[in-house]
């Protein structure tokens, strides 16, 4: 009887655990806004490109020579890019829609009509990190410039991003950039200096990313596409979202130079057209040299527009800057090291002392072409 | 939730022994643990049928309840993650086969396109037994009987007659895996009460680590914090290159089935709980190209199925026997896909965001179905008609979050998964009348069947509302020779309407993301099949060739992101942002699966038994892609349709003693055959997926009702494969040991 009994208990005991079975509570919705307004004053207008005013050259761009090797040109065949639009390996591009996202989180933020509220960088945050956006690619984004781990490291794991936070610039520091900022912001501290900051991240995203899909597209055809969406958000050279609505509108030929690298690499791929390896590597580079150089004068002007926008006073100016600003460095100091260690220098400031015309008159000494 | 707190729990509450001494028994019965009542076959037996048994399970020791499925000839089974199978059954699976438990239906409105996890959610060891029916099926079994079923039956608690008083039988069963760190067990008891009412109980639990692939990832070098191959491949490895990233899951079942002897027959109560914890779908654990840490987890995966079932044989003409049964099932999923911070060591930012969702249907189903007696018309002519109803209502539950570790902010989204309170009903009657001429069988049928499909929409996302009302019919016809060498030929048609999965879901899939379809049409399937089927003593053979075509198939098209992810002025961006935005559309044309499978049966010696099985598929549809420039051929290979397959096994059992050893092989061939979304799929390698061959060994003793001892050697060679369209790989060379004592 006493086993019997036993075996009841266990019996029991063991039933009793299926109450362990139960479903867990659905998550409770938080908000973790710390202001309502933005605080600060009237917004800084530091999302319209060209409201810097005419381009201070060392020369117009407009009078700038292309290069003999340039396309289009006579070193060029005939090719699919002729006829001045970009025509789409692949009709289904994805990274159209991260343009589109951009444009979106500059509706929520430094685009806002107030400035932005603590809300809008909730918002901002949950459209940046939404499946297959911005984050999504901020988190694998490397930087062609610069060589890939040699041992096979890949920035996709653990630890790798701070051993090479060159190559790997997208964990390592633009999504620190962005996200320092967007918490920042979602507590309601400085949003519109917050906003510019987050606007200065995407942007060296989109110019990074530009020049990488353009490199990984000598073993992924597709990747030419993302070239193009990157820079133009899937419009030819005419219209222009994301990166390439900044350029055009602060620099017309300096956009139509950065299109015609794009349209180059398009061509190099139709005529070197193994989807999956690169058989032309030389008319590859030559393009990738194209699309560069014009990259490099895209980023100087966008940064040259954004110091008049500063002109000394204006703070959300200077927090775009101390962000986008030292993205050129690498290109710059390749070029001219003490020209770099100025703006670098002026870059780490707070800006105080700093003189616009000055840094200005560097960028276009660095960069005078695209 | 971890459960080796329970399993230790229950080894040390074994409960004591306190039982009548087990009658001896015949090892070599298929089944005999527990005394089956006669059974209602669900379909014609000249249909392609193939059981495994529980002896069968006993010696293989399957992992899932999937796996108990490798040696079934036609059937193709497929792992998505490590706590997920699915059986292919002539190239189809997940909506396209019909899942039935003890006659119920285990296929809900959420069953999504291609493999899932539902079947994995049955313990393997509360079954007695696994039925296959190959082919359509849907004029007895009705909707998604398209390509075939798998029919579990239950295992029963003993009725003996003879005894009259209370009779315990308890047993426990404790089982290790080394591929995986498998540690578990179950709990059983098997009570009697006088000689007309028995009671199984059982609990169990398992907790299981990361899965040891066969070979070497790394035999190419690895850079020292490499965990994938590369970033287009899944799954990926630990240092050591052989345990697999996004595997291993904690386990809890608990099952009670209560039998009452009534006149004519049983009254059945039954309930059976499958609770799943923390199980990552490993082709997401990384998905390809993410960050190396990120992983969707199944952090829940439950099934609570609660039934009651009249079985009766009143022994009139027009009714010798009836079943019928009511139930209740849930199925709930929570799940968090998570991109951890990626500074650990910032103690000022942190990176970290989870999706997270909650999906969970609700279905009441029942059936009624019997059979008239077997009438002799005269002139070695006899007659007999099976007939019966069925339904079921099913109404869902579906909410997602998104949650930021930094700002603590948790965002709700407009809508899940799925459209909250989208309902599926759905209804049928058959009638299906068998003539035997002599030596010559006939058979036919009929099904007249209503489906109901409905959403309130969900203005935010532009999801939509919709009433959706089906009336399919469907018609079969069979014919077969009673000879010990007999011929065979059927014609049978199934169906399948969309379920709310296909008119509501927006899902990420394998690389894809896949959006709803609202106007999607049912499927329906012609099978045409025939053969040769020999069964005496010594030597079984079946052979039989099969074409089945498909009007108004459902396959996946990748859209054009621009137009396709757009509804009204909603713009889905996760979809504009995949690579591979798909939606569900029907086929034009008509979609074709065919060929052929054999499977043999030997026993040249009394306690040899040698058998083995081949499989061959193919299927090709309308091309659905609209914007793929290099996939332009008009007909195109259907989704992970497997290769050519088989299976061997060999067995000798000394049957005084109940000790056995055996062999086993598996093998597949290449499958190149690849459609347009298999091509975008990362589980499915480029170019296709490589063949296979494996070798298992088993050997242990089997008492029935006493002692089972089995240890198995899966994997001799430690093979590196997977089967085709798995995101996770085979087990690696390793062993399985079981041991059930009845005390």
């Amino acid at each position: 009887m006493k086993k019997a009994k036993l075996n009841w208990i266990a019996l029991v005991a063991s039933l009793a655990i299926i109450t362990i079975g139960c479903e867990s509570d659905d998550p409770e919705e938080t908000s973790g806004t710390g202001g309502s307004m933005a605080a600060g004053g009237t917004p800084a207008m530091g999302g319209e490109p060209g409201m810097g005013g005419s381009p201070a050259m060392g020369g117009s761009p407009a009078e700038c020579m292309p290069h003999p090797e340039d396309y289009p040109g006579d070193s060029w065949g005939d090719c699919i890019s002729d006829n001045g639009t970009y025509e789409p390996i692949n009709p289904s591009i994805s990274s159209i829609a991260r343009i589109a996202s951009f444009e979106t989180i500059g509706d929520m933020l430094w685009r806002k009509e107030g400035g932005p509220a603590g809300a809008d960088f909730e918002a901002a945050l949950a459209e940046y990190t939404a499946d297959e956006l911005l984050d999504s690619r901020v988190q694998r984004r490397y930087d062609s410039h610069y060589p890939a781990p040699e041992d096979g490291s890949s920035c996709r794991d653990p630890g790798v991003p701070e051993m090479y936070p060159d190559y790997c610039v997208g964990p390592a520091a633009i999504l620190p950039s962005i996200m320092t900022a967007m918490n920042a912001g979602v507590a309601g501290e400085d949003p519109l200096l917050n906003a510019a900051r987050v606007e200065a991240s995407l942007l060296w995203f989109l110019h990074i990313s530009t020049f990488k899909e353009a490199n990984s597209c000598a073993s992924k055809s597709k990747d030419c596409d993302s070239t193009w969406a990157y820079y133009t958000g899937g419009e030819q050279s005419e219209g222009g979202l994301g990166y390439s609505k900044y350029v055009r509108a602060i620099e017309p030929a300096t956009h139509q130079a950065v299109f015609d690298g794009v349209l180059a690499i398009r061509c190099w791929r139709e005529v070197d057209n193994d989807p999956m390896s690169s058989s032309q590597p030389d008319v590859h580079q030559r393009a990738l040299r194209q699309l560069d150089t014009a990259l490099d004068r895209a980023l100087a002007a966008v940064i040259i527009d954004r110091l008049r926008t500063w002109n000394g006073t204006d703070a959300a100016a200077w927090a775009f800057l101390q962000v986008l600003g030292p993205v050129a460095d690498r290109a710059a100091r390749a070029i001219d090291a003490d020209k770099a260690d100025t703006l670098a220098a002026a870059w780490a400031s707070d800006g105080t002392g700093q003189d616009a015309e000055t840094l200005i008159g560097h960028l276009n000494e660095l960069f005078p072409c695209p | 939730m971890s459960v080796r707190f329970v399993i230790l729990g229950m080894i040390c509450c074994v409960p004591p022994v306190y039982a009548n001494p087990p009658a001896p028994a015949d090892a070599d019965a298929d089944t005999v643990e527990v005394r089956a009542r006669r059974e209602t076959p669900e379909v014609d037996e000249s249909r392609a049928v193939h059981r495994t048994t529980r002896k069968q399970l006993a010696a293989r020791q399957p992992r899932s309840t999937p796996e108990a499925l490798h040696y079934a000839p036609g059937v193709y089974v497929q792992q998505t993650a490590h706590g997920q199978g699915s059986p292919y059954i002539r190239g189809r699976t997940g909506q396209q086969t019909l899942l039935l438990f003890d006659g119920l239906r285990l296929n809900h409105a959420l069953f999504r396109k291609g493999p899932n996890q539902y079947l994995f959610t049955v313990d393997p060891r509360t079954l007695a037994a696994l039925d296959v029916i190959r082919g359509s099926a849907s004029v007895e079994l009705g909707n998604d009987a398209l390509a075939g079923a798998v029919i579990l039956r239950p295992l029963e608690p003993a009725l003996d007659p003879t005894v009259d008083a209370l009779r315990l039988r308890p047993q426990v069963a404790i089982r290790h895996a080394t591929a995986d760190g498998e540690m578990g067990g179950r709990l059983q008891l098997d009570a009697q009460f006088g000689d007309s009412f028995g009671v199984l109980l059982g609990v169990g639990a398992r907790t299981v680590g990361r899965l040891e692939a066969g070979g070497d990832a790394w035999a190419d070098g690895r850079a020292p914090t490499q965990v994938c191959v590369d970033v287009e491949s899944v799954p990926c490895f630990e240092a050591n290159g052989r345990s697999q990233i996004g595997t291993g899951f904690d386990e809890f079942t608990a099952d009670a089935r209560a039998v009452a002897k009534i006149p004519d027959g049983h009254l059945t109560l039954a309930a059976y709980l499958y609770r799943q914890y923390d199980a990552p779908r490993t082709d997401q654990c990384p998905p390809p190209e993410a960050p190396s840490d990120v992983c969707l987890v199944f952090d829940e995966q439950f099934r609570t199925h609660i039934y009651a079932k009249l079985e009766q044989t009143p022994g009139l003409g027009a009714l010798e026997r009836h079943e019928s049964s009511v139930g209740y099932q849930r199925q709930h999923q929570r799940y968090t896909r998570t991109r951890p911070d990626r500074f650990p060591d910032n103690p000022d930012l942190d990176t970290q965001s989870q999706n997270l969702g909650r999906d969970a249907v609700d279905a009441l189903s029942g059936f009624w179905k019997g059979n008239s007696q077997r009438v002799d018309l005269g002139s070695d002519t006899a007659l007999e008609v099976r007939y019966g109803i069925d339904g079921s209502y099913e109404w869902v539950e579906s909410q997602k979050w998104t949650r930021f570790s930094q700002p603590a902010i948790t965002r709700a989204a407009t809508r899940g998964q799925y459209v909250e309170g989208s309902a599926f009903g759905q209804a049928g009657a058959f009638i299906a009348p068998v003539l035997e001429w002599g030596p010559i069988r006939f058979r036919t049928g009929g099904r007249v069947a209503y489906v109901h499909a409905s959403s309130p929409g969900e203005a935010d996302s532009a999801s939509a509302a919709f009433e959706r009302t089906h009336w399919p019919v469907v018609f079969n016809l069979g014919v077969q020779t009673t000879h010990t060498a007999s011929v065979f030929a059927n014609i049978e048609q199934g169906f399948r309407a969309p379920n709310l999965d296909d008119l509501t879901g927006r899902q990420s899939t394998g690389r894809g993301y896949q959006f709803e379809n609202p106007d999607l049409r049912p499927e329906k399937a012609l099978t045409i099949e025939g053969g040769l089927r020999v069964r005496t003593r010594p030597f079984e053979f079946e052979l039989l060739a099969f074409h089945q075509s498909l009007d108004d198939a459902v396959e996946r098209r990748l859209v054009d992101p621009q137009e396709g992810c757009s509804f009204g002025d909603f713009v889905d961006r996760a979809c504009r942002g995949n690579r591979a935005p798909q939606q569900l559309v029907n086929l034009t044309g008509t979609a074709v699966i065919y060929g052929a499978e054999a499977q043999a049966k030997v026993r040249p010696l009394r306690s040899l038994q040698l058998s083995g099985t081949v499989s061959y598929t193919y299927g090709e549809g309308d091309n659905p892609a609209r914007v793929l420039g290099q996939f332009d051929a008009p007909r195109v290979p259907l989704s992970r349709i497997p290769p050519l397959n088989g299976t061997a096994e060999a067995k000798w059992t000394h049957r005084a003693t109940g000790a056995y050893l055996g062999a086993g092989l598996r093998w597949a061939d290449r499958q190149d055959a690849l459609s347009t979304g298999d091509v975008a799929d990362a589980r499915i390698p480029p170019g296709g997926t490589p063949g296979f061959l494996t070798f298992d060994a088993l050997a242990g003793i089997r008492v029935p009702a006493q002692f089972n001892l089995a240890l198995t050697l899966t994997n001799i060679t430690d093979a590196r494969y997977r089967t085709h369209g798995s995101g996770v790989l085979g087990a690696g060379r390793s062993v399985v040991a079981s041991l059930e004592l009845a005390l």
